[in-house]
């Protein structure tokens, strides 16, 4: 599971492979690490999602907490706005396919991000801009192998395929299999030295699916640093209007 | 003839004086016409590495791009290359993409311009891309897609090594973003901060794929086998451009207008040189002839009474500046020929003084061979001869004023 | 004292010969002190368009900063009571900067052009007092203090296409991480000659800067102007060693691309000053020992009537060097002036030349020369010492020779 998953899972808008569930779920018998991969992700499908979540950023510098509203719709659409801090609110990023589209309610301005400002963070959290543009497509990405089946913990190692456009020379994904929920994801450099992880727990229910509401990211090179996503709010039953991802619905949020 | 005997036997008279005269009118010729061989050596050399690493004698590009340099203003090859089709003098063809990305690898992330090239065609030709610049791994080869070579600033940003992955992202000509993985192939070292710091070199096709037309191009450099076929080329070129839409033709001395400048500037201030240096000399042989003219003063009232005119006088002393110069032009002549030919055979290694020299975010080598300017040369000697016969002028008048009686008398 | 008379008449006996002489060397000499403070000049103008444009002698700011500038690494707007005593009197100025990178975007919808830019917070009186960045203007004016302006280089201009007065939305993050933007307005455009630089830099004022990011009272670094820019390594020592809350870096190590150019260009200048003196040098010698040679039958006369070897030496030493030193004075004194003209007035060649960026710095075609000390002196001590080797010869010939064949000669 690349990097980007965790912004999937917290955003909901994975809708991965739908139509092949149903060979998903009758493999989890079988430990088949894309399958089990699948299966986690797949809990999280849903056409439509409407949350609210706490962002707590912690730097070397400075502390801060955002709350954040959202929307999504399938995978390529995303709409975050800002609650709080007053001063910020009503500051709108909107995400439709490859492009992220910034609205900043303070001047009721709207800018582009640029390519060469992909690897930027967003909000100043530990995330990049990449990480919500970027697709999810796991198996197409990653050759995967259940190195480690432990009680109800199976820990499956991903190598990239050597086209693939990832920088990672290995991912470490730990899935809860009883539960159907991940735990830990690790990112290791080509050398095999990790580079970030992220850690998720409070594993809830929320409607007919469990998820984790909190997932923490932290860069391995600042353990001192990290960036705590907390669900308050979340529900898949929702209808979204036609055009709220567009930029002319950023202005009027 | 008689006369220019009588002047050679006059100018020996005193012997010191004329060899430290001719010894100056030599030595400035000398310095001043090997320092220009030199000089045209330096900057045909700075210009022939300046195209190489640029953008060739002349290149083609879509109107805006070499004022703006946007990704989405590229024109075809398809476009361009007929226009070439058939032509002779042309010593080499570079198709290039230029896209600024952001380089990403596990650790860090830099933002580049890179750089779609045929390697193979670059490597016979290119300064950049020559193996004595690679400090790691090799120059990829044009038929692989996925190595970049890099520099080896970035590398250490980035945190890379040879082999290892490298995720570039860019905007394509639709504005979509795109990402595409290289390994490291190579990593140079040119010793150009903005060079070793944000450049990646990949292979074109693989970069024009990405982009989203594989016939794209940003530049198609053109290297001439002679620069003084420029114009020729130029002219019919820019014709021919006329008529195609959204393709400009552009010479060495647009695109690489710094290095231009930078050798206006320096050869401005080789003239200035050349024109000081001549200055002193003109004072000089003033100085010399007048001194001997006072000195022969009684000389010349002895032939004016003897019934020789104020015109064969004025012939005289004329004859001998004329010899003078003469005789220094060709010695400085033939001192500079046996110099320029040491230095155009040899060449003068300056990288000892100065190492490697970068002007205008280019790296120049400083081995450099002088030219032959025999145009400045002889030139050069021709003016000195002139500069010395002016300064004979004002020592001719001053000999003709002197009444014989009165010259006679002085000692 | 009668030998000092005695050289002075002798000297004016032969008026035009005398006046000649000294023609050909105050000429040399004028030549000399000016093209050395042409070569001072270049120098000059390349140290101080790398540090006068923007970078200033010394660079304050917290240790580590210069390094690896982070956005919370800042230190106090106010820098005087942080420098010893000793050091402010050097200093010419001070101009505090405020750094950032941000997002620079203008237009809106699909026309929407953004760049990621550096943003330099500027004190704009600070800066015309102390820089040069005012003079890099091409369209529009310079800060003047009002809210929400904005610099712009050209090459970032035309990539955002914005013109004077075009929206610029600004977006970044502030120090404490919220999120910094604002609209600004464009107020000038400049261009340095530096094609790199001018595509992704902009100026805003540092109050503006300061609000935006989150950094009230706070700067980055300060950039010290000082009365001698050769000083700055000193100077530097000096503050840190008094101060270790703060680092000095002096512009030596920040672009050792022209100390390196500097040493070329010390070479070169060497070489073609060489080459001056020697060329001046065999003229002023050739009229000199003319002069002499001329003068060997009267030496034989003075020798016959009595005067010893040793004096008569000595008057032709002391003639030699009294036209040497009058001539090098007057010379001097005529090349310094030019070079105080042109240092005052330069001629501008920009009609005819672009400017060209080389190692950090650039090369404005400017005609412009600064007087120095050196430059003045030692065209002077050349002159005095060709002086006595001028003399030296017709003494030794006066040596070797007995003074009837001297009669006898000429």
């Amino acid at each position: 599971m690349p990097k980007y998953a965790v912004l999937i899972m917290l955003l909901m808008s994975s809708v991965l492979w739908a139509e092949e569930l149903a060979t998903a779920s009758v493999s989890i018998a079988r430990p088949d690490a894309i399958a089990l991969v699948r299966a986690v992700e797949t809990q999280y499908q849903g056409d439509c999602s409407h949350g609210k979540m706490r962002m707590l950023i912690k730097t070397r510098s400075w502390t801060r907490t955002l709350e954040i509203e959202m929307w999504s719709e399938g995978r390529d659409k995303l709409l975050t706005r800002i609650l709080a801090p007053v001063k910020e609110r009503g500051t709108c990023t909107l995400k439709v396919d490859n492009d992220i589209w910034n609205y900043i309610a303070r001047i009721d301005r709207m800018i582009k991000i640029p390519s060469s400002l992909m690897g930027d963070s967003w909000m100043g959290s530990h995330l990049t801009n990449d990480d919500l543009v970027k697709e999810n497509k796991i198996d197409q990405l990653y050759q995967l192998s259940i190195a480690e089946q432990n009680g109800d913990i199976a820990t499956i190692v991903g190598i990239p395929f050597p086209d693939a456009a990832v920088v990672w020379g290995k991912i470490v994904y730990q899935i809860d299999t009883a539960r159907l929920v991940p735990i830990l994801i690790e990112y290791f450099d080509e050398e095999g030295e990790k580079v970030r992880s992220m850690v998720f727990s409070e594993v809830k229910q929320v409607g007919e699916r469990l998820l984790p509401m909190l997932a923490r990211i932290v860069p391995a090179d600042k353990p001192e640093e990290y960036t705590e996503m907390l669900y308050q709010e979340i529900d898949f039953s929702v209808e979204l209007p036609r055009d709220l991802f567009s930029i002319k619905s950023l202005r009027n949020r | 003839m008689l006369w220019l005997n009588l002047a050679w036997r006059n100018l020996w008279r005193n012997r010191t004086r004329t060899l430290v005269l001719l010894l100056v009118i030599s030595g400035s010729l000398t310095f001043v016409a090997w320092m220009q061989n030199i000089a045209c050596g330096s900057y045909d050399k700075m210009i022939e590495e300046a195209v190489r690493m640029g953008s060739g004698h002349l290149s083609f590009h879509h109107p805006g791009y070499p004022a703006e340099r946007l990704t989405e203003q590229y024109f075809l090859r398809s476009q361009a290359m007929p226009l070439l089709a058939g032509r002779t003098g042309i010593a080499a063809i570079l198709p290039r993409l230029y896209v600024s990305a952001l380089a990403r690898s596990s650790r860090d992330n830099r933002a580049i311009m890179m750089l779609g090239v045929d390697f193979d065609l670059e490597k016979q030709v290119n300064p950049l891309l020559k193996e004595t610049k690679t400090v790691a791994g090799h120059i990829p080869a044009s038929d692989t897609q996925k190595l970049a070579y890099i520099g080896i600033k970035l590398a250490e940003n980035l945190r890379i090594d040879i082999g290892n992955k490298l995720v570039v992202m860019f905007q394509d000509l639709s504005g979509e973003i795109n990402s595409k993985l290289y390994r490291v192939g190579g990593i140079f070292k040119s010793g150009v901060t903005q060079l070793d710091s944000s450049t990646i070199f990949v292979n074109r096709i693989s970069l024009a794929e990405g982009l989203g037309n594989r016939d794209a191009l940003h530049e198609l450099a053109v290297l001439l086998d002679s620069r003084d076929d420029l114009p020729k080329h130029l002219r019919q070129l820019k014709g021919a451009c006329a008529e195609i839409h959204g393709l400009s033709v552009y010479s060495w001395e647009e695109t690489s207008k710094q290095i231009a400048d930078a050798i206006k500037i320096d050869s401005t201030q080789f003239k200035f040189m050349i024109f000081l240096l001549y200055i002193l000399v003109t004072v000089g042989t003033v100085n010399l002839l007048l001194m001997s003219i006072i000195e022969r003063t009684r000389e010349f009232g002895l032939l004016r009474a003897i019934g020789l005119d104020k015109r064969r006088i004025g012939w005289l002393i004329t004859c001998e500046a004329l010899l003078l110069g003469s005789l220094g032009a060709l010695i400085g002549l033939v001192a500079t020929t046996v110099l320029s030919f040491y230095s155009w055979h040899y060449g003068i290694d300056f990288s000892a003084m100065f190492g490697e020299a970068e002007v205008a975010g280019m790296l120049f080598d400083m081995r450099i061979n002088s030219s032959w300017e025999w145009g400045w040369m002889f030139g050069l000697a021709a003016a000195m001869i002139i500069v010395v016969l002016l300064a004979s002028i004002y020592p001719v008048r001053k000999a003709l004023r002197i009444a014989p009686a009165e010259a006679m008398k002085r000692h | 004292m009668v030998i000092w008379r005695i050289a002075w008449r002798n000297l004016w006996r032969n008026r035009r010969r005398t006046q000649l002489t000294m023609g050909a060397m105050i000429f040399a000499c004028a030549m000399l002190v000016f093209s050395l403070g042409y070569y001072d000049g270049f120098l000059w103008s390349l140290i101080n368009n790398a540090t006068e444009k923007e970078n200033g002698h010394i660079f304050l700011a917290r240790p580590g900063y210069y390094a690896n500038p982070v956005l919370e690494d800042t230190v106090s707007e106010n820098i005087s009571a942080q420098l010893p005593t000793a050091v402010k009197e050097q200093v010419k100025g001070v101009c505090p900067r405020l750094q950032a990178y941000a997002l620079l975007s203008c237009g809106t919808g699909q026309e929407n052009r953004t760049q990621p830019s550096q943003i330099v917070g500027v004190d704009f009186q600070a800066e015309l007092a102390n820089s040069k960045l005012a003079g890099d203007i091409v369209a529009g004016s310079f800060l003047s203090g009002q809210q929400r302006e904005i610099l712009l280089g050209q090459g970032l201009a035309r990539k955002i296409k914005a013109e004077l007065g075009s929206e610029i939305i600004f977006f970044s993050n502030a120090a404490d991480g919220s999120i910094a933007s604002e609209i600004l307005l464009v107020k000038g455009i400049f261009s340095s000659g530096d094609n790199l630089r001018d595509s992704a830099l902009a100026f805003m004022n540092i109050v503006d800067a300061q609000q935006l990011l989150a950094l009230e009272g706070r700067v980055h670094s300060h950039r010290l102007f000082l009365h001698n820019p050769m000083q700055a390594r000193e100077v530097a020592e000096q503050i840190n060693d008094h101060q270790k809350a703060i680092e000095a870096t002096p512009w030596q190590t920040m672009f050792p691309q022209i100390a390196d150019i500097l040493q070329i260009w010390f070479a070169i200048q060497l070489f073609t000053v060489a080459i001056y003196y020697a060329a001046m040098a065999l003229i002023t010698f050739n009229t000199m020992y003319m002069a002499f040679l001329e003068r060997m039958q009267e030496f034989a006369v003075m020798q016959a009537i009595g005067l010893t070897r040793r004096r008569l030496a000595r008057l032709i030493l002391l003639e030699s060097l009294i036209l040497a030193t009058v001539s090098g004075l007057i010379g001097m004194m005529l090349g310094a002036s030019l070079n105080i003209v042109l240092f005052y007035y330069p001629i501008d060649l920009s009609r005819w030349l672009e400017s060209i960026s080389w190692g950090g710095s650039s090369i404005q075609p400017v005609l412009f020369c600064v007087p120095s000390l050196l430059s003045n002196l030692l065209p002077l001590l050349a002159m005095i010492l060709l002086g006595f080797a001028v003399a030296a010869l017709p003494i030794w010939r006066l040596y070797r020779l007995k003074p009837v064949e001297a009669l006898r000669e000429v």
